[in-house]
């Protein structure tokens, strides 16, 4: 009998040592890190630098080169969509696919049965606020809606991860602080755990738990920041303005 | 546009004997009388059946080996040559040897009709195929499509267009592809033969009627039939594009 005070703790994300090279260019690593379940890790890092191939890996969508890359204590190949799943920056949505044939389309490959697949839809929408819009096509939607679309795909698969590739990058900046606040909403109590990929160090301040900053390439882990303030977080902080001006000097951009 | 033409040729035909080059009104008489006969009921549906089965042959080949190609390297550089040597010959030059090997009847017609059909169809949903959206083919992969799965909800769907549009130019194809055979592959039924036969005893009003019949029925064909499917088969690209 094992019970809930001597299991063991099995972080979300475990990478050892984990470098990946195309041909004899080495664009990461190697990188080592934990993200234990449940956080909120934003990576940081200049254009170009791998953040994107990081999340590949850890999404299982490549291999790595070298190391070991455990996935909820398990090989990140041989993972579902249950365990983790991925927002891309470009929405991927099928334009020949409702808003709802859209979201259910994990399921759908699942052999979720009809009106289990219903209820789960039903449960998202709500979630991002797309109730009315679920026979709608993409091309009929605007910027936010589709990403708003393109993440409730994703939450409909319940992962424990979440990965999250520039989610926010296409967008303008009033619909994007609007989505970062329903992404909070939704991620607070869930127990998820999220690993978000940006350039934009606002973005990363106000959402995440820990933010990472990676070098350039091949990308080291050059800063890993617990961020301890409360949320909402006051962009005017004093505590705010110094951990901002703190990544913009990792960042080098600062002069 | 079909003024222009009505006039162009009711001109050219009053420089000439009306043996020679009839005029519209008596052309449209004689159509009168053509559509009515049993010996035109016959060539229209001896006709249609030969370039309806031609012409399914060829999308389903078409389609299959094109979608194939989508997920085959190999297979599609291999057909890309093969199909853009054979596709510079003209479908009609088959007809002798095909008349030799199958002998006289519907097959040397129905076999240069799909082939006629068939290259650009394959053309176009083999391009089609090639350029599926990289990023749709992660979001399935991360969403735990399978291999089949895949194919069903991307790749049909994503080269569903282009095949739809190459059956349309394909049609256009296999319609001159069938008036033409039937004209010279010896047959003694259809409409290009009823040309041919109707040149042979100088009937020249006849001729004319079966010509404007022929563009008539491709015209309705691509232009109504052909153009509702496409709305009704590509019916999200069409909704509330206000």
């Amino acid at each position: 009998m094992i019970n809930s005070a001597e299991r063991v703790v099995v972080d979300a994300l475990q990478v050892d040592g984990v470098t990946k090279m195309y041909g004899s260019l080495v664009v990461l690593g190697p990188l080592s890190f934990r993200v234990p379940d449940g956080e909120f890790v934003a990576v940081l890092g200049p254009s170009g630098c791998g953040k994107s191939t990081l999340l590949s890996l850890l999404a299982g969508l490549s291999q790595p080169s070298g190391g070991r890359l455990l996935v909820r204590g398990r090989d990140a190949d041989h993972l579902g969509p249950h365990e983790r799943t991925m927002v891309f920056q470009q929405d991927g949505l099928l334009p020949w696919r409702t808003v709802r044939r859209n979201i259910s389309l994990g399921l759908e490959y699942r052999h979720a049965d009809t009106d289990e697949a219903h209820r789960l839809v039903r449960e998202v929408l709500e979630q991002v606020g797309l109730c009315g819009f679920e026979e709608y096509y993409p091309h009929q939607l605007s910027g936010g809606m589709r990403q708003r679309t393109a993440i409730a795909r994703a939450l409909v698969m319940q992962p424990a991860i979440l990965l999250m590739d520039e989610p926010y990058g296409s967008l303008d900046a009033m619909t994007r602080m609007q989505m970062h606040e329903e992404l909070l909403r939704i991620w607070k109590g869930s127990g998820r755990t999220i690993v978000m990929v940006t350039h934009d160090v606002d973005e990363a301040l106000s959402l995440a738990d820990r933010v990472m900053v990676l070098s350039s390439r091949p990308a080291h882990l050059k800063a890993d920041l617990s961020i301890a303030m409360s949320r909402p977080r006051d962009r005017s902080s004093a505590d705010y303005t110094k951990t901002r001006t703190e990544l913009l000097t990792l960042l080098g951009l600062t002069m | 546009m079909a003024g222009t033409i009505l006039v162009t040729w009711q001109t050219a035909a009053a420089f000439f004997p009306s043996f020679l080059l009839p005029g519209v009104a008596e052309v449209a008489r004689r159509l009168a009388t053509v559509l009515g006969t049993r010996e035109f009921a016959e060539a229209l549906m001896v006709s249609f059946y030969r370039i309806g089965v031609g012409f399914a042959v060829a999308i389903i080949l078409g389609t299959s080996l094109g979608l194939a190609s989508g997920l085959s390297n190999s297979l599609r550089s291999y057909l890309r040559a093969l199909v853009s040597v054979l596709q510079s010959i003209p479908p009609i030059t088959w007809v002798p040897l095909l008349v030799i090997l199958t002998g006289f009847g519907d097959a040397p017609i129905i076999i240069v009709v799909a082939l006629a059909s068939f290259y650009p169809l394959i053309q176009s949903v083999m391009s089609a195929a090639e350029h599926v959206d990289a990023l749709h083919l992660k979001v399935a992969r991360i969403l735990g499509a399978s291999r089949r799965q895949t194919l069903r909800t991307v790749y049909l769907p994503e080269v569903f267009p282009a095949a739809v549009t190459g059956t349309q130019i394909a049609f256009g194809n296999a319609w001159r592809a069938l008036v033409a055979s039937e004209m010279v592959a010896g047959v003694g039924v259809g409409l290009g033969w009823s040309i041919t036969f109707a040149a042979e005893i100088a009937d020249m009003a006849g001729a004319l009627a079966h010509i404007v019949v022929i563009g008539v029925i491709a015209a309705i064909i691509d232009r109504i039939v052909l153009e509702w499917i496409k709305h009704r088969l590509l019916r999200w690209r069409y909704v509330g594009n206000d």
